[in-house]
């Protein structure tokens, strides 16, 4: 695949952002310090389109890690799956059984790899601290519980939003069939399915015995 | 290189200068662009060349412990970059002809407060003086075009190169499509406006816009680099081809 300065910069976007996480949770510093040296490779394999087959190069340097498009070493463990299995792998918590029921393929070291993935899904950054050092305990205080409150009003606006356009579209505008309607009309289909399929049999009958 | 009757000339921008004499020209324009150096890359490239350093950084795939030679890597820039990841164990050696852009890039990596793993050093790269198989990477951005005789810095580059190691070239190149190369040739001539006002000096990035014209294509310098004794070589065109980044390897047989 050619490497491009897109999929470069979204590397090197996520590389900071987990190394800033990094600085942030010192015991979680502390912990990928014992993988420190290590590399490791994640391979997207996708059969037939190339668009989604790349590597990621994972390297645990002194401080931090580095996330990288090419190598020119071996990596200490590789995994390889398809972009979906990969996703739910990052997702799920209980690993071990997707690694058995999926198609992954794990070479090298396969246990650090499991290590480095629970340091970083593991990052507990204490947000308010760290405001709180720039700015101090009571304007974070404040600060907080206004997201609090900003959060809380998104969510509901998002909410009553969504079922007021449901409601226009489906039944003000009739723009759409309501999940009823369309319910309905699935079952005449079904119901009309039927009885052409009686009537042919019945032709069919009628046929053959004149 | 191009002969006349009495000295052998080369380019300086779309000027042919004597050979002796380009190193002084390109000494001038960067003694000149060094303080405010940083700031017309933002400019120029719109904030862009932050992006491609980095894809560039990545394409030297270095490992902690490896030793890299940051050629022409004046502001130090891609050294800052290098540091953390050689690490404890590795090196890195900034390298400038320009004792005025090496003399920027120290006190910054200074004052960032990297004493540890970057080391200092005035060379010529077209004989660099450091011993045959040194370095596991030789990354040169952004200088080749101002070498006189890119052919000799090549080969330097090479000889310095560990086996199995790589030579990595960061430079402008040609774009590939009409409408890019029209639109950017548009862009550039702004550059020794926006370089008049902000160091008063258009005449250096004039130099800079010239020079980047009369630098050999992808394929040329592609091929420049299998004259030199890499082995392989590939080049990667960045922003269609604005910049390319070239790939050189010295096969460890």
């Amino acid at each position: 695949m050619p490497l491009n300065l897109l999929l470069s910069t979204a590397l090197s976007s996520a590389e900071l952002i987990l190394n800033k996480a990094l600085t942030l949770d010192p015991s979680s510093k502390n912990k990928l310090r014992k993988l420190q040296g290590n590399i490791f490779a994640i391979n997207c394999v996708n059969s037939g389109r190339s668009i989604l087959d790349y590597s990621i190069f994972i390297t645990v340097l002194d401080e931090g890690i580095l996330l990288s498009p090419v190598i020119t070493d071996e990596a200490n463990a590789e995994i390889s799956a398809s972009a979906n299995v990969l996703l739910k792998l990052l997702l799920a918590k209980d690993k071990s059984n997707i690694i058995r029921n999926e198609n992954i393929q794990l070479k090298g070291d396969a246990s650090s790899i499991q290590d480095l993935q629970a340091i970083l899904l593991e990052l507990d950054i204490d947000w308010e601290y760290q405001l709180s050092k720039g700015i101090g305990d009571i304007p974070t205080q404040t600060l907080s519980d206004g997201l609090d409150i900003l959060k809380n009003f998104i969510s509901n606006s998002a909410a009553s939003l969504t079922t007021d356009i449901d409601e226009y579209v489906h039944e003000e505008k009739n723009i759409v069939p309501t999940a009823a309607e369309l319910e309905n009309f699935f079952q005449r289909i079904d119901q009309l399915r039927l009885n052409i399929d009686r009537t042919e049999s019945r032709i069919d009958n009628l046929k053959r015995n004149y | 290189m191009k002969q006349n009757t009495k000295k052998a000339t080369t380019d300086f921008g779309y000027k042919e200068v004597p050979v002796e004499e380009k190193a002084e020209h390109v000494a001038n324009v960067f003694h000149s662009v060094a303080r405010n150096y940083d700031i017309m890359n933002d400019i120029m490239s719109l904030g862009s060349h932050r992006f491609i350093k980095k894809f560039t950084v990545q394409l030297t795939a270095l490992r902690p412990g490896q030793v890299v030679l940051d050629l022409a890597g004046g502001t130090g820039d891609f050294s800052l970059q290098f540091s953390p990841i050689v690490g404890s164990k590795g090196q890195v050696v900034l390298a400038d002809i320009n004792e005025s852009m090496l003399r920027v890039g120290r006190d910054r990596i200074i004052d960032k407060g990297n004493l540890s793993n970057i080391s200092y050093s005035l060379v010529n790269a077209e004989k660099l003086p450091f011993a045959e198989n040194s370095f596991d990477c030789v990354c040169i951005a952004y200088g080749l075009r101002n070498v006189t005789d890119k052919n000799a810095a090549l080969r330097s580059m090479y000889e310095v190169a560990k086996p199995g190691g790589r030579v990595v070239v960061l430079e402008f190149s040609k774009p590939r499509k009409q409408l890019v190369s029209k639109a950017y040739d548009l862009y550039s001539k702004l550059w020794p406006v926006a370089g008049k006002i902000i160091s008063g000096d258009s005449e250096s990035y004039q130099y800079l816009v010239e020079s980047i014209r009369m630098h050999p294509d992808q394929e040329t310098l592609k091929a420049m680099f299998l004259d030199a004794g890499f082995q392989r070589c590939e080049y990667h065109n960045v922003m269609d081809g604005i910049c390319a980044i070239h790939i050189g390897y010295k096969d460890a047989t």
